[in-house]
């Protein structure tokens, strides 16, 4: 379903899309793995919280920055 | 994984089924004439930078690449097959998912796969001439992504058709190719896919709202009782969330730059703004009033005997029907739905079963709403007064409870009169389309974005803003 993803998996794809920069778009990620906008809110917020990611910039320019690497 | 040696990518095994591949193979030159007429146009030469599916699990099913979109690979995929799916809802809940179309069902369900396979080429052809107005690269490179992802959603459902229904199945594929949107003989069957695109910003309002619409019909499908259809459904929801991305993403960059301008110049008086070359935000608000009320109709009637037929016999779930607590039968329940009494909008129970139809509405509602919150943390940022606001649920309406009564943004019901003179208002004229159209310009210089619309922070794919997402060779 687009409703939800393994958060594990979103790690995955924000280390993939942010290798080069360090830091990886909302564009990358919602091409990346199909999961709808507002799920996706709601998992990076989820990540925000127990600060596996961070996220730079603002709506609709954010950028996601995973920490502890 | 998918099948690409074959001349119809699937996942399927259709090589195994040498009737259906035949039949399948037959109808394929007929689409692509379908998306030489009626696709984008002047297009058929370009090298597209485009997305195509290797994969239908989400770790690994985007592959990037310059396409020329007539040698796209449009095929067939369906989510893998699950052996103890059972049906969550309905008489025949708790039954295994049906690998067949039950007879009694077989017209019935024909005619949903029907209605829902119509809307994919109509949107392509509502489309097919904003190539020429494309505020930059990076939008005309999205624009044909999505096109090409719902000719494929025409395929799943022509799939389905051709799969398990025969001579009928067959006879309506062909004719989802003959219908055109807003044609006087040959329409589309529903009336939102046959109103014109005119331009980007109601191309982005359709992304946002209207194939929010389609997202909550194939969610409400993928409940289905009829597996194949459920499996199809499935995958088609990964590749509609991004067309929701790219229109939400559109608005809000416009809507960014807009108040970019108005902070930079001080200006908040929507001609000023306009001066400015940038799209006001009253107008913006005009086009949510417009599309937002145009989509709603498109969930038909708030009270309905077809959606409690589609429920009770397992054709059709609610949204999320697996996250729901409750007996997923509905008997004796009751839903709240609202309607015109004595001058005013009240609030009626009725059977929670004959009111799906404004149950999904609802839930359609509440993730739009979300959208226009995070729409209005732009000209928040700017401090900037405004904010956007959905219009009352009868405003503009012409299909339920709501249809034939004259209700204001705010809720009123109002006469006649009052309506036809505050209505300009309220929905876009042609005087503010023939103004967003004067906007148009088409840019395609790498990098180069329209003045009306800010650029992304970065490209596609990780590629940099500049990169050339469309060889014009």
């Amino acid at each position: 379903m687009s409703d939800s993803i393994d958060p594990q998996k979103l790690l995955d794809l924000i280390a993939l899309k942010s290798r080069d920069r360090g830091v990886a778009t909302m564009p990358d990620l919602h091409e990346a793995c199909g999961l709808d906008v507002e799920a996706m809110y709601v998992l990076l917020g989820a990540l925000v919280e127990a600060k596996r990611i961070s996220i730079e910039g603002e709506y609709p320019f954010e950028q996601v920055r995973l920490l502890n690497l | 994984m998918i099948d690409y040696t074959q001349k119809i990518p699937n996942n399927v095994d259709l090589s195994g089924d040498k009737a259906l591949q035949r039949a399948l193979e037959h109808w394929q030159p007929a689409f692509l004439d379908w998306w030489s007429d009626t696709g984008p146009a002047a297009s058929s030469a370009l090298e597209v930078y485009l997305r195509t599916a290797v994969s239908v699990e989400r770790d690994g099913w985007a592959n990037f690449g310059y396409v020329r979109m007539p040698d796209y690979r449009w095929g067939i995929f369906l989510v893998p097959r699950d052996e103890s799916r059972t049906v969550l809802f309905g008489d025949h809940k708790n039954e295994p998912a049906w690998q067949e179309v039950p007879g009694e069902y077989r017209s019935t369900l024909r005619r949903i796969i029907v209605t829902q396979g119509d809307t994919e080429p109509a949107s392509v052809e509502q489309q097919r001439l904003l190539g020429a107005t494309a505020p930059s690269m990076y939008d005309l490179r999205n624009i044909f992504q999505v096109n090409v992802e719902e000719g494929r959603h025409l395929w799943a459902m022509v799939y389905l058709l051709h799969r398990y229904f025969g001579r009928d199945g067959r006879e309506e594929a062909e004719s989802l190719l003959a219908r055109r949107s807003g044609h006087a003989d040959h329409p589309r069957i529903l009336t939102a896919f046959n109103e014109e695109t005119r331009h980007w910003l109601a191309f982005f309002m359709f992304a946002f709202f209207t194939d929010r619409d389609g997202k909550f019909q194939l969610a409400s499908l993928a409940e289905s009782a009829f597996d194949p259809l459920a499996r199809t459904c499935r995958f088609m929801l990964t590749e509609e969330a991004h067309h929701l991305f790219v229109g939400e993403s559109g608005i809000a960059r416009a809507i960014q730059r807009t108040c970019e301008v108005m902070h930079a110049h001080n200006v908040s008086d929507p001609s000023q703004v306009r001066a400015f070359g940038v799209i006001d935000l009253e107008t913006i608000q005009k086009f949510v009033n417009f599309h937002y009320s145009v989509t709603l109709d498109l969930y038909g009637s708030e009270v309905s005997s077809n959606a409690a037929m589609y429920y009770t016999t397992g054709l059709k779930g609610r949204f999320q029907e697996g996250k729901l607590a409750d007996d997923h039968s509905l008997t004796g329940s009751d839903y709240p739905v609202q309607e015109v009494a004595d001058g005013q909008i009240v609030v009626k129970q009725v059977s929670a079963l004959t009111a799906l139809n404004a149950r999904l509405r609802d839930d359609y509602i509440r993730e739009v709403q979300g959208g226009l919150d995070r729409w209005n943390r732009v000209p928040a940022k700017f401090e900037i007064p405004f904010r956007f606001m959905l219009p009352s649920i009868g405003f503009h309406r012409r299909i339920g409870k709501f249809s034939g009564h004259h209700i204001t943004p705010d809720g009123r019901v109002v006469t006649e009169a009052e309506w036809t003179g505050r209505m300009r208002d309220w929905l876009p004229d042609a005087s503010d389309h023939a103004y967003i159209e004067s906007l148009m310009g088409r840019v395609v210089e790498p990098g180069k974005f329209a003045n009306w619309i800010a650029p992304p922070v970065r490209g596609i794919n990780g590629l940099p803003i500049e990169f050339e997402y469309v060889r014009f060779n």
